[in-house]
């Protein structure tokens, strides 16, 4: 059964490239994705994702009050950060709330792939 | 000094002259009798008989002690026992004779009583009132010797009335305190109230409130002051607290720039604090602070805003805040941060107080820092638009080693950098990263 995954980012590109990049190898499911913090919290709440690959810096809400809203809407679910900020200053803000995974924007594409099918294998 | 107050004063005034004339009285008084019954002995019987004179003696004694009230009792009792005697004594005795010397010894009891009375020997009540008087009693004679001293004075002054009587009246006196000056300025006949500082014999501060008069002999010639002193060291204590304390008071106001207001509502009058005066920039010596006259003060554009919180209060009694503009006489302005109460009795307003609090330097502060906040929040979201799209061009040139691709991984790190240099030490929160607009824009790098 595939890992169903939501993306979460305000830039429609980068949510292509993860798109391209995690559905290469057929074991992942992209079951939605939006490019902001409201909708993607509507939307996972809906969809119980196995995995959330969230963007920090988001209109409507931000990545630390989705991760927030999530405890409670779709627990389960798991939260890889992909994010422009540097991962010293907001890496244990985002891991306090829950955050798995945290991956800066700019490098290796390939590491959030492999962070999916780490953490879709890890106790939720 | 009250009317009611002179009358005591006098009152007493009076009681202490009698007591004073009261021993060389009684031994003139002693003398005139003995001398008197022993005339009468002498003419109305036998000279050479001494029982006349042994029996007078006790009558006018016992005469003078009781006074007039008793005087005539004491003298029928001593006349009475003088005749029974004479006839247990011997029974040939005269009738006639013994009825003269009754009746002698009568008259002298009246006699006496009478005197005792016109020369006030007898007046126990004043006696025992200066003995019990809550106020201590001192007079003092031309030199500031000490004549008379009640045990309260004594007792004021930590000493006794032995001591007293010995000492020089300046020994209790605090060093430049102006009541020995006081005494000798009084004038004849009236009475002045006056506080001095005087010092007990242990050293301590002894606050009085001194009522005093002068004290003159039979012809009216001065002769000495008397002095009526009840302790206010208490009360001067607390007023000198209180002093300290509204002092204190308006240095912190001054420091904290908080003024206080108080309405009287009953009275309608309005008491404000220096410092509500300074936030204000009005002179207390010309300012009349009503009501009206604050909210020609408050800033037009709050004005109305001002009076319905302020009739609001009045309506539901329930404590206020709120800010506004103050406008200044000289045009400037200040914000002003104000609270208050209302104090209600029987279900009608008594009294309204409150504070206002002047918080301009603190909200331009706060204005610059939001301003501050606000440049750097887009700062950091401009940043972070430039980061995103230069990952997107990043991942799709793809690290091939090539020029550009170097290049454009030298900008993302250079971008990244700037944005770790303007979020700095701020712990982010939750809500801190919102992005007013998104970052993609409408920018899709990927040919489909």
């Amino acid at each position: 059964m595939a890992i169903q995954v939501y993306l979460c980012d305000d830039v429609p590109a980068l949510r292509l490239v993860l798109r391209t990049v995690l559905e290469l190898d057929g074991d992942v499911e992209i079951v939605g994705e939006s490019g902001d913090g409201r909708t993607a919290v509507e939307d996972l709440e809906r969809l119980r994702p196995d995995v959330l690959v969230l963007d920090l810096s988001l209109p409507e809400l931000d990545g630390l009050e989705v991760l927030e809203e999530l405890a409670a809407r779709s627990p389960d679910t798991r939260v890889i950060v992909f994010s422009g900020y540097p991962e010293g200053q907001l890496g244990e803000a985002a891991r306090s709330r829950g955050a798995r995974r945290y991956v800066e924007k700019g490098t290796d594409i390939e590491l959030v792939a492999r962070y999916v099918r780490e953490v879709a294998l890890e106790a939720a | 000094m009250t009317p009611e107050a002179g009358t005591r004063l006098e009152r007493l005034e009076r009681a202490v002259q009698r007591s004073l004339g009261r021993r060389r009285a009684l031994a003139v008084l002693a003398l005139v009798a003995f001398l008197l019954v022993f005339v009468l002995g002498v003419l109305i019987d036998d000279p050479a008989e001494p029982g006349a004179v042994l029996y007078a003696v006790p009558v006018a004694l016992l005469a003078l002690a009781l006074g007039t009230r008793f005087g005539v009792l004491g003298a029928l009792l001593g006349g009475s026992l003088y005749w029974v005697a004479g006839i247990y004594r011997d029974a040939s005795f005269s009738a006639a004779g013994l009825s003269y010397r009754f009746a002698a010894l009568l008259i002298l009891g009246i006699l006496i009583g009478s005197l005792a009375n016109r020369l006030g020997m007898n007046d126990l009540d004043a006696q025992r009132l200066l003995e019990l008087a809550h106020e201590g009693v001192w007079t003092l004679d031309r030199e500031g010797r000490t004549t008379f001293a009640n045990p309260r004075i004594a007792d004021l002054l930590g000493t006794t009335q032995a001591e007293l009587l010995r000492s020089p009246a300046s020994r209790w006196l605090a060093p430049g305190d102006p009541f020995m000056h006081r005494l000798a300025e009084l004038r004849e006949g009236m009475a002045e109230e006056f506080e001095a500082r005087l010092v007990r014999t242990d050293g301590t501060e002894l606050w009085a409130a001194v009522a005093a008069a002068t004290i003159t002999d039979r012809r009216g010639r001065p002769r000495g002051s008397l002095a009526l002193l009840a302790d206010v060291s208490e009360r001067r204590r607390a007023e000198e607290e209180l002093r300290r304390s509204e002092a204190g008071l308006a240095e912190a106001q001054r420091i904290a720039h908080v003024g206080s207001w108080e309405w009287d509502v009953r009275a309608d009058q309005i008491t404000w604090s220096a410092e509500l005066h300074r936030i204000y920039g009005v002179d207390p010596a010309t300012f009349d602070p009503t009501y009206e006259a604050y909210l020609e003060r408050v800033h037009p554009d709050d004005r109305e805003r001002v009076a319905g919180i302020v009739r609001a209060a009045f309506e539901t009694h329930e404590p206020f805040a709120f800010a506004h503009r103050a406008l200044r006489p000289d045009g400037t302005v200040r914000i002003i941060d104000s609270r208050g109460d209302v104090l209600v009795e029987d279900g009608e307003i008594v009294r309204m107080a409150g504070t206002a609090h002047d918080v301009t330097e603190r909200a331009e502060v706060e204005e610059k820092l939001a301003v501050s906040a606000e440049l750097r929040r887009r700062a950091v979201e401009l940043n972070d638009t430039v980061v995103q799209r230069l990952a997107v061009a990043h991942y799709r040139l793809g690290d091939d080693g090539s020029e550009a691709a170097i290049a454009l991984g030298a900008a993302l790190a250079g971008a990244k950098e700037l944005v770790r240099d303007l979020l700095g030490d701020e712990q982010p929160v939750p809500g801190s990263l919102r992005r007013e607009s998104p970052a993609g824009g409408t920018f899709t790098p990927f040919e489909q």
